[in-house]
């Protein structure tokens, strides 16, 4: 009989065999027989939660992973849920990218549509929550705009008018029905984000089409980084799907070593690339060796990477991202702006975020106090 | 009915989004607030087969021949009727 930690430890396995399957050179492999109804509940919450139902239903198709009836049935109807959820994005997508670019707006559609078109073999391993694109930081008004004209909720106010458009990684918007858009300036928040080489991802595009309407995303190049930073400077412990989107990237496509090794130099990304890529090999016990997997294993992170990935790590939190922020903007006029910005925010800002002033001190505070007891 | 069978071509309208997961089909209209359709057994195969544009008695000679999925005329138009309500479906006259 296996112990529940045996039993957990199990389930992790299976969820990491779907999340790498049909990949190449992945060692990891599934149970010679169907999951008892308890082990298949927890794996199915798992790809809930993962969003890796596309995953799971091409192993059971593939007959990689040995179900029951009843699983495969539980295990499509699951994906058939998902995929739901993905062609209302790929909808509110369509129409978003319309409103962009009827107002002018250069516009990327960044993660899970691109990646799925561009990136997999069918799209439908890849399904998705939201819909993000990325517009230029000079047209992140405009931008805004256009989303509030569809009739969309701003979910995050800015501080002070304009900080967005020079220091936020972007804003989100909620439909009526309850989709939600990522509007992004930046990959991330916090230095990688202020470092990252922004002139660089708009000098080229890749181009994919829905219902006949042509996309534009980030070369493959662009699109690895950006899974890197989704993969590593989220959470704590990378979810499975973005890290299977570095290997998926990493592993389809001929990338262009001198391009990349330049984008990352320039956005001195070498630590997030690396340790996106070591945790992508080592998750999926991949035995393939690429020249990118030999460079990330190589790679030896400098101080001041290390510096600014511990803003992203345990204790993390907005005020500790906004002061390693603060450190990284290139110019005194631009820190003085950003920080102006947080302390001296608009009413409406403090109105809509905290019950006052004081009690957005006392955020401010708890947030920084919180990440130097844990540092 | 008759008419129908005899002169029209149907195919998938222009702009569709649509995924198959090999049971299924799900596919949505663009351009209106539609909601998501679901297909499974002889609609989804039906589906497959309009990837090009097909008459009522092309469609029947497959689902009488060699379709996997069994669907009889009443079925089939059915189905036809079903999809084009959606807005997923355009109908044209055959190529003289």
């Amino acid at each position: 009989m296996t112990t529940r930690a045996e039993s957990v430890a199990a389930h992790g396995m299976v969820a990491r065999g779907v999340a790498a399957h049909g990949l190449a050179g992945t060692m990891l492999d599934f149970p010679p027989g169907p999951l008892d109804t308890a082990e298949f509940a927890e794996l199915l919450l798992q790809v809930r939660m993962q969003r890796l139902s596309g995953l799971l239903w091409l192993a059971i198709v593939d007959g990689a992973l040995p179900v029951t009836n009843d699983q495969a049935e539980r295990a499509e109807w699951l994906h058939v849920q998902a995929l739901s959820g993905t062609l209302l994005l790929e909808r509110l997508l369509i129409q978003t990218v319309d409103c962009l670019e009827s107002a002018g707006v250069p516009v990327r559609v960044l993660k899970g549509s691109a990646v799925a078109h561009l990136d997999y073999p069918d799209p439908t391993m890849r399904t998705f929550g939201d819909v993000d694109v990325l517009v230029p930081g000079e047209w992140f008004d405009a931008a805004v705009d256009c989303l509030d004209r569809q009739g969309h909720t701003r979910l995050h106010p800015q501080p002070r008018p304009g900080f967005d458009r020079r220091f936020s990684k972007g804003t989100s918007f909620r439909t009526t029905d309850g989709l939600e858009v990522d509007l992004h300036r930046t990959f991330t928040m916090g230095p990688f984000g202020v470092r990252l080489d922004l002139g660089q991802l708009w000098e080229t595009s890749a181009e994919f089409w829905l219902a006949g309407r042509r996309m534009e995303a980030l070369s493959q190049e662009e699109r690895l980084l950006h899974a890197c930073y989704h993969a590593v400077l989220g959470e704590m412990r990378p979810r499975l799907m973005p890290l299977r989107d570095v290997a998926q990237i990493a592993l389809t496509h001929e990338l262009d070593l001198v391009r990349w090794h330049a984008l990352i130099r320039s956005s001195g990304a070498e630590a997030v690339v690396a340790r996106a890529v070591r945790f992508a090999w080592s998750e999926f016990d991949i035995a393939d060796v690429l020249a990118i997997s030999a460079w990330a294993h190589a790679y030896r992170t400098d101080p001041r990477q290390a510096a600014d990935l511990a803003a992203y790590g345990k204790g993390s939190s907005y005020t500790s991202k906004s002061v390693a922020t603060l450190r990284a903007l290139p110019s005194m006029s631009q820190r003085a702006s950003f920080l102006y910005a947080l302390l001296v925010p608009t009413q409406s800002y403090i109105d809509q975020r905290h019950n006052g002033r004081l009690d957005r001190l006392r955020t401010g505070w708890r947030q920084s106090s919180g990440t130097r007891r844990v540092s | 009915m008759t008419l129908v069978v005899e002169t029209l071509r149907y195919g998938r309208a222009d702009e569709l989004l649509w995924h198959d997961t090999g049971r299924h089909v799900l596919v949505l209209p663009t351009g209106t607030e539609g909601q998501v359709s679901v297909l499974g057994g002889g609609s989804a195969a039906l589906w497959r087969l309009l990837e090009r544009p097909r008459s009522v008695r092309e469609l029947m000679a497959h689902f009488t021949v060699d379709g996997a999925e069994p669907l009889d005329m009443a079925e089939l138009v059915d189905c036809l009727y079903h999809l084009a309500a959606r807005g997923v479906l355009d109908a044209g006259p055959e190529p003289s």
